[in-house]
């Protein structure tokens, strides 16, 4: 059984999607996987989802800089909102700029801040912490 | 203002009152003696002895001058005796009655007779002269004509007992009870000669009081002279005329011997009255004498310092004439005493006579924040500022630094302004160069600062992309792995990211560090450093040696210090020689206020010469090693300046290298 039903990244490089996305089918990390390219399209997307009672996703991998609306951006608004379920959320970007880590750790939905590249170890981490948090 | 004689108006009110007392008690007991002091003269009635009793305490209680009520009230009180009395007996006397006021303290049982008619009762002249005593008194105290008036009134009385006592003395009756008069008794007469004498000591400034109470030399002269005299005539009178009674002169004799006497008494008390004034005059002119040699004194003190100024002001405008900077010396009133070439010079005055011109004429331009100045510092004040901003008139722009303060005519006279000034308008102009480049620097390195990150943030978004898309192939089609190229591709997309982590870590370098810098024990970092490089030193067979003093302590960012120590360490493991027996020696010492840390190997070492500056730049590498990468030595010099140290390095090829490492000690 999958780690997650619902996958969601939000990331604004093609490449890095793709890569993401072959490495989650790889390790069958989720049943479905959902992209959005920018923070406010995530936003977006998700409210919709939210409004049309459609499953929301289990875990969530934010990138921080994407054009529109970048990651802190997309924090700010998306921690005043009240979800009806638990939802894993974790930073994925290649900045390693202090004050970046230092900010979106100052979101209580953050669950964890990892460096880009991912690979199919880390994906594999992800997947054990999620299947510990289910029990 | 004369000062009241207080001692002398109480000595002369004691007799009065012991008078008074005398006749109060023969009155009471009965001893004719002490009535009238002089069997079968007229007696001093009782109530003539409670008059003298009041003015007596009265004078006395005036002679302490005593502002307070209570004395006063006093005052008033005794006079009350003396005022009552002698009003009721003139109103006896006047409208013919008997107002019983005459036996009304004492019964007097003498009969009446034609000099006294009225057992009891004083003579007219007695209570005439109680009453002038009680209003001149009262009126005394008032600093007008009113004085005047007292004065000449208590000298009336004087004159009044002065002639009943001579008339007692020279024994002519017709003095003591002036024919149409009641006579006056001998003790009335003493004690109202003494009382008037007593009250007209009280206003010194008046009449007779002042002659002979004032200070002057002919007042010395009236006061030795007056009593002589008086008792002089007064004594050859009495004798002349106890010896014509006795018949042992006639007159003629008489006549002679008074007036020879007279004149020899004159003689003597010229002569001693010369003597005296001669002595005042001489005790007079030594200290006139005193008094001219202390002026010549004092004008030569006073020449001296005017002298010692003038020089000393003269040398100051010299100075500030010569002067090599921008002075000016004013009077108090602006007015150009002195002023320098300089002066001249800055201030474009070339041409124009500043001599005893207003400072404000030569510089209109001077605004009132100025002209406040100058009158502070005429106040005594000294104003200076390090840099004003200056308009001139012609529009130029001026940086001034100044110095305003007063100078002295003497100690406390201020005699003008002295003023420096110096141009700094082209040393603000540069300051303000400065500061631009130094702004556009600031921005610039922020701005590369800026681009290093994203850069570095860039390269590391591509560099995951290849590693991730690189694991994905060699996951999706195993064999691949064995390709040469895929084996290269992998160490390239390895190199890429050690170079970015390289990259990174030289970005974060941040020279704010400096501020919050704490102690860090160096010999205890070397051991961590040892215990992280173990391993490869093993392998490669290099002993190290911490020899750093455990008391060593740097005032350093901790995670800089690791980094450089590591680094060095690794250095010279990976430089080490394969010949030889390979160490390396960490040791500190102490150079004034940095510890210096040596990192001593017998390495493989460098030509310097041909390394040079390069040593420590980026990616340099001098060795053909196959772990080089040269970006090392550049952090470790970025770290150890960013913790406001430096660091040297001395090498030989084929002996060894030797880097020393600076850092600011503790201050603890």
């Amino acid at each position: 059984m999958s780690a997650a039903s619902l996958a969601c990244v939000i990331d604004d490089d093609p490449i890095f999607v793709f890569a993401t996305r072959k490495l989650m089918e790889m390790s069958g990390f989720a049943d479905q996987i959902i992209v959005y390219r920018n923070g406010q399209e995530a936003l977006d997307g998700l409210a919709e989802r939210l409004r049309e009672g459609r499953p929301l996703p289990d875990v969530i991998l934010l990138d921080l800089n994407m054009p529109v609306l970048d990651g802190i951006q997309f924090l700010e608004r998306f921690s005043q909102w009240e979800l009806p379920v638990q939802m894993h959320l974790y930073l994925v970007t290649s900045s390693i700029n202090p004050e970046d880590i230092k900010m979106a750790n100052s979101f209580s939905v953050v669950r964890n801040y990892i460096t880009k590249p991912l690979s199919l170890d880390i994906i594999e981490g992800l997947a054990e912490e999620l299947r510990q948090a289910k029990k | 203002m004369q000062t009241v004689p207080t001692r002398f108006v109480r000595f002369l009110t004691i007799l009065p009152v012991v008078i008074s007392l005398l006749v109060l008690f023969g009155w009471r007991n009965d001893f004719t003696i002490l009535k009238s002091f002089n069997a079968g003269y007229t007696t001093m009635k009782a109530n003539t002895a409670l008059c003298v009793l009041g003015t007596s305490i009265a004078l006395m209680l005036l002679s302490l001058q005593s502002a307070e009520a209570v004395f006063r009230r006093l005052v008033l009180l005794c006079l009350a005796i003396p005022g009552i009395i002698s009003v009721l007996t003139l109103s006896e006397f006047i409208f013919e009655v008997s107002l019983g006021v005459d036996q009304f303290f004492i019964r007097d049982k003498t009969p009446p007779s034609e000099h006294a008619p009225f057992p009891g009762r004083m003579s007219q002249l007695t209570a005439l002269s109680f009453l002038v005593f009680t209003l001149s008194i009262l009126g005394m105290n008032r600093k007008d004509r009113w004085g005047r008036v007292s004065q000449v009134l208590f000298h009336c009385i004087t004159l009044v007992a002065a002639i009943a006592l001579m008339g007692y003395a020279l024994r002519v009756p017709r003095f003591y009870s002036l024919a149409f008069f009641y006579s006056m008794a001998l003790p009335t007469s003493i004690c109202l000669l003494l009382l008037s004498v007593a009250a007209a000591a009280l206003l010194p400034e008046y009449g007779y009081a002042r002659l002979f109470l004032s200070s002057g030399i002919g007042n010395v002269v009236a006061r030795r002279f007056f009593p002589f005299m008086f008792f002089s005539v007064l004594g050859l009178s009495l004798l002349w005329l106890e010896m014509y009674r006795l018949q042992a002169v006639n007159i003629e004799m008489g006549v002679g011997i008074t007036a020879l006497f007279f004149l020899l008494a004159t003689l003597v008390l010229i002569d001693s009255t010369t003597g005296k004034l001669n002595m005042i005059d001489k005790q007079r002119s030594e200290a006139e004498q005193r008094l001219r040699n202390w002026n010549t004194n004092l004008e030569e003190i006073v020449a001296d310092r005017t002298r010692e100024l003038t020089e000393s002001n003269r040398r100051n405008q010299i100075f500030v004439n010569g002067a090599p900077s921008a002075i000016a010396m004013f009077d108090t009133e602006m007015r150009y005493i002195a002023a320098s070439e300089r002066w001249v010079k800055d201030y474009k005055l070339e041409g124009r006579s500043l001599i005893g011109v207003s400072h404000y004429d030569v510089f209109p331009e001077i605004g009132e924040d100025w002209k406040q100045i100058h009158r502070d510092c005429l106040a005594g004040e000294i104003n200076r500022s390090s840099s004003s901003h200056f308009l001139r008139m012609d529009g130029t722009e001026m940086w001034l630094m100044w110095d305003v303060r007063p100078w002295f005519i003497s100690e406390n006279k201020i005699g003008g302004l002295l003023m420096y000034t110096a141009d700094i308008t082209e040393l603000k102009l540069k300051e303000q160069e400065i500061q631009s480049l130094l702004n556009v620097t600031r921005d610039q390195n922020e701005r590369l600062r800026n681009f290093a990150h994203i850069v570095s943030h860039n390269l590391r978004s591509h560099a995951g992309n290849i590693s991730m898309l690189l694991d994905i192939m060699t996951q999706e089609h195993p064999g691949v792995s064995d390709w040469e190229v895929v084996k290269l591709l992998y160490q390239s997309s390895e190199n890429l990211k050690e170079t970015i982590g390289h990259l990174n870590e030289v970005v974060t370098i941040s020279s704010s560090v400096q501020t919050n810098l704490r102690g860090v024990n160096i010999r205890q970092h070397v051991y961590q450093a040892m215990q992280s490089v173990s391993a490869l030193a093993r392998e490669r067979n290099v002993t190290i040696y911490n020899e750093v003093d455990a008391e060593m302590v740097v005032a350093g960012f901790e995670a800089y210090i690791e980094s450089i120590i590591l680094n060095m360490l690794t250095n010279a493991i990976k430089y080490s020689d394969t010949t030889k027996e390979s160490f390396v020696r960490v040791y500190g010492s102490k150079e004034q206020a940095y510890c210096k840390i040596c990192f001593e190997d017998n390495g493989i070492g460098m030509n310097l010469q041909v390394v040079g500056e390069r040593l420590f730049g980026m990616y340099k590498t001098f060795h053909d090693h196959p772990d080089a990468r040269g970006v090392g030595l550049f952090i470790t010099k970025n770290q150890v300046e960013a913790m406001g140290g430096k660091i040297g390095v001395d090498s030989e090829v084929g002996v060894g290298t030797t880097f020393k490492v600076y850092l600011k000690c503790n201050k603890i």
